[in-house]
């Protein structure tokens, strides 16, 4: 497994975990008796994807709850192979949907990201890109992410609120999202506006070439951070950042790994080891 | 890119168009095509990314649960969970979008939610309302006007 390939299953587990152990308070209201009315969407995959409460007994809710915990432990271990992230991607949708209510397009993002991540650990233990299944898997991944912007991007040049510049304001005064403080600046409000609107329609162009790509992610990370604070979206932002990782380059990620050992043993005062390709 | 195998390319290039024919705002996308995209998406590749577009909602709302005679409670302000913040909010929005059809009684899911929410968050309530605040001018968005609705939960 090359380390971009790491560190994409390092992020898209962890994020697994941390919300799985922060649902955990809420489980009888989104899993045991759910709020959520019941939903099943058609397709012949409904029975999988949606087993849990139809055919398969609300019983399952617990052992399915451990089993997604250990798996996603054993994917930020480096141990997943492609019938376990299979098998993780199943119970997450079946978790997921039946608590949609609780959802966000952040759960919807790692759906995607985790059904995809089966092909790309099916090929991972190949050559980077010498394998259809890895490439498979790492570019859905990537379309997916540019996809989410580039829709949401589309969808705001239909309204008027955007381009004008009043959008944040009218969101940040809901009293369901903040910072309400932005209100007393409405000038930095319809900049501010201008930025999430600019970062989403030229991410999906921009991300192609590599002088933008750092401040492209970093601007994102710090948009979606500030969301997860502010929109009450923590694991949609999250996500979001999680989903970064697959448009982090393979020297980049080498080149990180290595710094990150070496500030790791200096600071242990152990022997910086180069390491040997 | 040079290093994608073509046949990945197209299968990547192909399941991108069906998803953006699934997500584009509908009036863009031809009915069939859209038809065929639904069918392809909605049970494996499901997502929408509206995200506040094509304009945030102009009216904020939640929904308020009383008993007796007391005083109105917003269960949003005590629910320390954030997914319980997030159905307690769902529920209002879907309230809310059944209301703006000018559908007199809520459908019997979202009746059923309500219900259940009242449940785990005030299990004594008997009377229920949707609370709005609504922007009248979106260049002076902190002033909002509030709008009660009772609800009738037979």
């Amino acid at each position: 497994m090359s380390v971009a390939q790491r560190i994409v299953q390092v992020a898209l587990h962890a994020w697994v975990l941390g919300f799985m152990v922060s649902a955990l308070p809420a489980a009888d209201r989104l899993w045991v008796q759910p709020i959520a009315p019941e939903w099943v969407p058609p397709g012949p995959f409904s029975p999988i994807t949606h087993a849990l409460g139809t055919w398969l007994p609300v019983a399952a809710v617990w052992p399915m709850v451990g089993a997604l915990l250990v798996l996603a432990m054993l994917g930020l271990w480096g141990r997943s192979t492609w019938w376990s992230a299979l098998l993780l991607w199943v119970f997450y949708m079946n978790l997921t949907g039946r608590a949609w209510m609780g959802g966000s397009g952040g759960q919807q993002l790692m759906a995607n990201l985790l059904l995809w991540n089966v092909p790309l650990l099916a090929g991972s233990r190949k050559k980077v890109g010498s394998s259809m299944l890895e490439g498979l898997g790492l570019w859905m991944m990537r379309a997916q992410l540019l996809l989410a912007y580039g829709i949401t991007a589309l969808h705001k040049l239909t309204g008027t609120l955007w381009t004008s510049g009043e959008a944040l304001g009218v969101v940040v005064g809901d009293e369901a999202f903040g910072p309400a403080a932005l209100l007393q600046w409405p000038v930095m409000a319809r900049l501010l506006t201008w930025c999430v609107f600019g970062f989403q329609f030229l991410f999906p162009l921009l991300i192609w070439w590599r002088p933008f790509r750092p401040w492209l992610l970093g601007f994102g990370v710090l948009f979606h951070l500030g969301t997860a604070v502010w929109m009450d979206i923590p694991e949609m932002g999250l996500a979001f950042v999680a989903a970064y990782s697959v448009w982090v380059p393979e020297e980049a990620a080498t080149r990180s790994m290595e710094r990150f050992r070496a500030a790791w043993r200096s600071n242990l005062g152990l022997p910086l080891v180069r390491t040997v390709r | 890119m040079r290093s994608v195998p073509r046949l990945v390319l197209l299968l990547v290039l192909l399941h991108a168009t069906l998803l953006a024919c699934y997500t584009l705002p509908a009036q863009w996308v031809p009915q069939r095509m859209r038809a065929l995209a639904t069918s392809y998406a909605r049970g494996l590749f499901h997502q929408q990314w509206q995200l506040f577009a094509p304009d945030p909602p102009r009216c904020g709302c939640h929904l308020e649960w009383r008993t007796g005679s007391g005083p109105w409670t917003d269960p949003l302000a005590s629910a320390s969970h954030y997914l319980d913040r997030r159905m307690l909010r769902s529920a209002a929005w879907n309230v809310q979008r059944e209301l703006s059809t000018g559908a007199g009684t809520l459908s019997e899911p979202v009746q059923q939610a309500v219900r259940d929410l009242a449940q785990a968050h005030v299990p004594d309530a008997d009377a229920v309302r949707l609370v709005e605040h609504c922007v009248t001018d979106p260049s002076h968005p902190a002033s909002r006007a509030p709008r009660t609705t009772p609800l009738e939960l037979p």
